[in-house]
């Protein structure tokens, strides 16, 4: 546990069991922000109980507690606190579970690269003075009151009742017409589905119609479906994304939190209860979301941040950024 | 696909082995069967003879008595009637002679006809059911005297039973008998003899034939059995390929397996120290950027001052100086030196993980060599360094090992895979400790790698070492690292590998090594004997 002076009131802790990375670390952000350092998950959590930590940056093998770890319980201490876990792909799993727990804002890579590096913590920074205004006494409470954090169920915070009389949109985007009718009949129900069968009728879809959870198939080993959700989710921040594919993979994983802040990454076949309380679960972050934009990761960082989104676009995500905002205009929404 | 080859293949193979075994048993069964008909055969024929036996004993009978009655008639004729005692003495043996002569002659009328069509003889009260000769050469020698005695019969046999009194015998008749009977007594014994000659001459050739084929039979059933040895051979011999060909795959999958986990392991022990080395590489360039300005301001004021410019001088001192404070203030230069420093602890970290690779290879070395334990286990524990650092502690006790004659690359192998399961087991705990303990004992070197895991369950200890036995999830262990590290130990060690374990408590592997501490070298120096040199 080590503190340098800076003249900044911006505090970041860096969480990693090799001293010589906290020490590269530390040098790298120590002209612009405090530093705290923590080689293991339970002094990292005791220093987010003590300080207002606006940005945690944690590697995700150490001894004892693992990354993804920390940063649930320290999600649960300080929610306005913007989490970046360091990982090397061998971390599948971990990997997985961290994105379906949405304890991460961003995933960087082992060996990173300055710059990238820099450029993802600044941006963190941001967003996180930014969501600040949001709890301004969370963190104090949970300071004061010392209840062991691991003890701290994950919880959900409260979201808005749903809007009555109306069923909320759900966009369903799956290849397979079998399988997306199957999942119509299921949806249909309780919510508003809209169906699309390809990407152009995805996009079609969400031209017209107003959409709070999109559950789509995206093929996206293909550029094209990553580009696309990529658009959409700058968009249209408030929408929440959910992945349901074939294949267990994390580089796949890691862009989907990176480029379109994925909710829930489900690997098909999965059982219809646990998707339908994903949905239920996305639903409810969609009703937050509107409520409360500040809530919303992707839509802070878009604000604050957007030379940090910027670099990730691609040319095609432009290109369907340019059609999603013209069939914005043209609808009116 | 494979599957169902291979399935096909056994069914070929078995439909095969019914065929050959229906051959082999249908030759022993038709040399059977062909025995027994021979010998009803030999039967039939000793039947025949017995009866062509008899026929000549009792046509010789019929003959003697034949004349015997026409010379007691003749002596009858010349015995005047007084003479009543000679009388009767020479009827009586007139009637002896005519009764006997009945009886032998109809004997041998039944014999001709079963010898020609088959029919029941009785003698001495046993029956004997003659069948025809059918056989030609054998038919041939008694052909004639059949029909001779087919035209006379009548003539022999009326002699004796149209009379009932023998001394009313129709001279005429008796004449003609007698005729017969000496024109044709050297036909039919030689007839009779040619027959019994003809017939063992023929069971003789049967026997032949019968000693023939069995031997044809006995050596086809040889063949058939060789063959089937053969096939079964050929067929056993390409599944042993196929099952070695399959195993050595499996080994090889295990090999990959251990390999992607060495990969995996030092690729993630690489990461970290790259990962600082090139930021601190990127902070120093930077912070060098910040020395060149301030080196480049302050040779700037050098310069105006060796130039005597004393105005231009001291109006870049202040700038100057706030830039050399800037960077005693932020403690450049200590930075860069502990960014340095570190650095190249950074690089060393990377260099000893090459090394280490290298020793846990060891591809640039024989495979056979005298070698550490202790270091081999140390390079293996640096390669399973990211499996335990997360949850296991690690305790050396290590004794003092001379260097043994081993595989080193393949012991690490076996070691990597103990460690890992140790890992393993410890992994629900959250936390556990892995001893690694090394001594002597008599000849040999024993490790014994422990773990306070979860332990074996007494049920399935005796078939951990079992290839393809696993308790991993399906795609997460082959099942053959135990059984492989058990072959590498057992065959490529003469060593020995053990296991004890209580569940709940943990487990204790040991490897027996044998403690050979001299490589085997060509101790002569001479190929052949050593020759006398004087």
């Amino acid at each position: 546990m080590a503190e340098t002076n800076s003249n900044s009131n911006i505090n970041i802790l860096l969480v990693d069991d090799e001293p010589l990375v906290l020490q590269s670390l530390s040098a790298t952000f120590r002209r612009q922000y405090n530093i705290f350092t923590a080689t293991n998950g339970k002094d990292a959590i005791e220093i987010v109980r003590q300080n207002h930590i606006h940005v945690v940056l944690s590697d995700q093998r150490m001894p004892g507690m693992l990354g993804h770890e920390v940063l649930r319980v320290i999600k649960t201490i300080s929610p306005s606190t913007i989490r970046i876990l360091l990982t090397g792909y061998s971390d599948l799993d971990a990997i997985m579970n961290s994105v379906n727990s949405g304890e991460v804002f961003r995933f960087l890579t082992k060996p990173w690269k300055i710059d990238q590096l820099r450029d993802t913590v600044g941006a963190a920074v941001d967003i996180a003075q930014k969501v600040g205004q949001l709890y301004p006494s969370k963190a104090d409470i949970m300071r004061t009151s010392g209840a062991d954090p691991a003890e701290i169920a994950e919880q959900e915070e409260e979201a808005p009742p749903p809007p009555s009389g109306q069923k909320e949109g759900l966009l369903i985007v799956e290849f397979n017409k079998e399988q997306l009718n199957t999942m119509m009949q299921v949806f249909g129900k309780k919510y508003q589905v809209y169906p699309a069968s390809s990407i152009n009728e995805a996009f079609d879809q969400l031209s017209k119609h107003d959409i709070y959870v999109m559950l789509t198939d995206l093929n996206l080993n293909s550029e094209d479906g990553i580009d696309f959700l990529h658009a959409v989710k700058q968009e249209y921040p408030n929408i929440v994304i959910i992945l349901l594919t074939q294949v267990r993979d994390a580089l796949l994983a890691i862009k989907s939190i990176n480029e379109f802040q994925v909710y829930r990454y489900h690997v098909k076949p999965c059982a219809v209860e646990d998707l339908d309380k994903t949905i239920q679960s996305a639903m409810n972050r969609a009703r937050t979301y509107r409520v409360q934009p500040l809530k919303n990761v992707a839509y802070v960082a878009k604000e604050v941040a957007p030379q940090l989104v910027e670099k990730q676009v691609t040319e095609k995500t432009n290109w369907w950024r340019e059609k999603l905002r013209a069939a914005k205009k043209l609808f009116g929404r | 696909m494979a599957g169902n080859k291979k399935e096909q293949q056994a069914g070929f193979r078995f439909v095969e082995l019914i065929i050959f075994s229906v051959v082999f048993l249908a030759l022993v069964a038709s040399v059977f069967v062909l025995n027994i008909i021979i010998s009803k055969d030999s039967q039939r024929d000793a039947e025949q003879i017995f009866c062509a036996t008899k026929q000549s004993e009792y046509w010789q009978r019929a003959y003697r008595n034949l004349i015997r009655i026409q010379e007691r008639l003749a002596e009858l004729s010349l015995i005047d009637s007084t003479q009543t005692a000679q009388i009767a003495d020479k009827s009586a043996q007139l009637d002896t002679a005519f009764f006997a002569y009945k009886r032998s002659i109809s004997v041998f009328d039944s014999t001709v006809a079963a010898l020609d069509a088959g029919g029941i003889l009785v003698f001495d009260g046993v029956e004997y059911d003659v069948a025809p000769v059918t056989n030609p050469k054998a038919r041939s020698t008694i052909e004639k005297e059949i029909q001779k005695w087919k035209e006379s019969r009548d003539i022999l046999l009326d002699l004796a039973q149209k009379t009932e009194n023998p001394r009313q015998t129709d001279p005429i008749q008796l004449e003609k008998a007698i005729d017969f009977a000496l024109q044709n007594d050297e036909l039919i014994l030689a007839s009779n003899r040619d027959f019994i000659v003809r017939l063992g001459e023929l069971s003789t050739e049967k026997i032949k034939n019968l000693q023939l084929a069995q031997v044809v039979a006995l050596v086809v059933s040889i063949l058939v059995f060789l063959g089937m040895a053969v096939r079964l051979t050929i067929s056993l011999r390409k599944q042993a390929k196929i099952i070695q060909e399959s195993q050595s795959q499996l080994i090889q999958n295990e090999k990959m397996a251990s390999l992607g986990q060495m990969v995996a392991g030092l690729a993630h022990e690489m990461n970290t120290p790259l990962g600082f080395v090139r930021n601190n590489i990127e902070i120093i360039r930077e912070n060098d950027r910040e020395f060149q300005e301030a080196v480049a301001a302050s040779a700037n004021v050098l310069k105006s001052l060796v130039a005597g410019n004393y105005n231009e001088a001291e109006k870049l001192i202040p700038a100057t100086l706030e830039k050399l404070k800037n960077i005693e203030k932020i403690g450049l230069i200590d930075e860069n030196n502990m960014m340095i420093t570190n650095s190249l602890e950074g690089l060393d970290r990377i260099q000893e993980l090459i090394v280490n690779l290298r020793n846990f290879s060891r591809l640039d070395q024989t495979a056979t060599q005298l070698a550490n334990i202790n270091q081999c286990l140390d390079s293996t524990l640096v390669i399973a360094n990211h499996i335990l650092k997360r949850h296991m502690t690690v305790v050396k006790d290590y004794g003092n090992v001379p260097n043994i004659v081993c595989a080193p690359a393949q012991l690490n192998q076996v070691f990597l895979n103990i460690i890992t399961n140790a890992a393993h087991a410890c992994e629900e705990k959250g936390e556990g400790v892995l001893r690694i303990k090394t001594f002597v004992e008599k000849d040999q070197a024993v490790v014994q790698i422990s773990d306070n895991g979860k332990g074996i369950p007494p049920e399935i200890i005796n078939k951990i070492f079992d290839p393809f036995f696993t308790t991993k999830p399906v795609g997460k262990g082959t099942g053959l690292g135990l059984s492989i590290s058990k072959k590498i130990i057992e065959e490529g060690h003469n060593g020995k590998i053990t296991v004890k374990s209580k569940v709940g408590h943990g487990t204790d592997f040991f490897i027996y090594l044998p403690m050979q501490t001299q490589l085997a070298k060509e101790e002569k120096v001479f190929s052949e004997s050593a020759p006398a040199l004087n």
